[in-house]
């Protein structure tokens, strides 16, 4: 092989070299830009491992109400996942409300009780994606025993549509 | 000849290792996890105030994040109440109605002592931090029934709360 080719080749290896070596620090230092795959679960999924047994004395007394910050749904569907119970513990019946801030009510459960628990839902309507931060899950709880209102709780969380 | 056999031989290795580097970060994935704020409140049941002129708020498995607390308070868009004042009626026809003042305390049992706040605008009633059972603020309510000139007859009231994960003031 002649000596001129052989610089070529060795040139060309070098300039191989180096550019892989540029675009390797190029790609690492951007790797944190690098696509995200986001995997979130709704928030109230792990307010469900409350401890049905637990040895408060109010059991029977109270109502305990499961609360979280934060809902996901799916943009423009009626259908969703959500995780809404009413604690075994509890001596009443629940009512499920979910308002959006401006006051519109994309949702109304039947009687839960005691022990039991909703996973899917359908809305009213269909939502849009945003997000609609001071949305009201609204509790309304019945008597087991009259179905008489006793009371009630609001519970303040940022709904995300997505 | 053979010096062009040549570049295009680098060229290709070139191109070669560019689109290797271009399939690594197509593989790239990262998982996220948002560890979510929950929690569960405790409301009183019945309050019978014949027997009693207290009640708790309970708080048990309180995840929040840093900086933000959990406040309870008494929703008066649904509940009767008025300056610091409870509306209960009769269920009769005559619908007869009696007053009860309700502030919050910090007191855990009923009737060891004067009432430690009166309501004056956002009616809290506890206010809890983060993997705490134990109130940081109130946690309790007193109730005192006007009962001077009340008709008799069995009066009641129903209480709402509203319960938010809020930043700290």
């Amino acid at each position: 092989m002649e000596q001129g080719h052989i610089l070529i080749i060795g040139a060309s290896a070098i300039i191989v070299i180096v550019l892989f070596t540029v675009v390797l620090f190029v790609y690492a230092g951007n790797s944190t830009g690098a696509e995200t795959y986001e995997i979130r679960y709704p928030t109230q999924e792990t307010a469900q491992n409350e401890n049905t047994d637990s040895e408060s004395a109010s059991a029977g007394e109270y109502i305990a109400i499961q609360g979280f910050d934060r809902l996901i749904f799916r943009a423009n569907k009626t259908n969703q996942i959500v995780s809404l119970c009413n604690p075994a513990k509890n001596k009443c019946y629940f009512q499920i409300k979910i308002v959006l801030p401006d006051g519109r009510e994309i949702y109304n459960s039947d009687m839960i009780a005691p022990n039991e628990s909703i996973s899917k839902i359908n809305l009213n309507t269909a939502l849009p994606k945003g997000t609609h931060e001071n949305s009201a899950l609204i509790y309304t709880c019945y008597s087991t025993d009259t179905l008489k209102i006793i009371n009630g709780a609001t519970i303040k969380f940022t709904l995300e549509v997505r | 000849m053979k010096s062009l056999a040549s570049i295009v031989f680098s060229f290709a290795m070139l191109i070669g290792c560019i689109s290797s580097v271009a399939y690594a970060y197509d593989s790239y994935t990262t998982l996220e996890y948002t560890v979510p704020s929950s929690y569960t409140i405790e409301i009183p049941l019945y309050i019978d105030l014949n027997e009693t002129d207290a009640a708790l708020i309970l708080a048990h498995d309180v995840e929040l994040p840093e900086g933000q607390e959990l406040v309870v308070k008494i929703d008066t868009s649904l509940s009767q109440i008025n300056d610091n004042v409870l509306q209960l009626t009769t269920a009769d026809s005559s619908s007869k109605t009696m007053g009860c003042y309700i502030c919050a305390t910090d007191e855990t049992e009923s009737g060891t002592g004067a009432p430690t706040a009166v309501f004056e605008t956002d009616y809290t009633v506890a206010v809890f931090e983060n993997g705490s059972e134990t109130p940081i603020q109130y946690g309790g309510m007193l109730f005192t029934p006007l009962k001077d000139g009340v008709k008799r007859g069995q009066y009641t009231a129903s209480l709402y709360y509203s319960i938010t994960v809020m930043d700290y003031l």
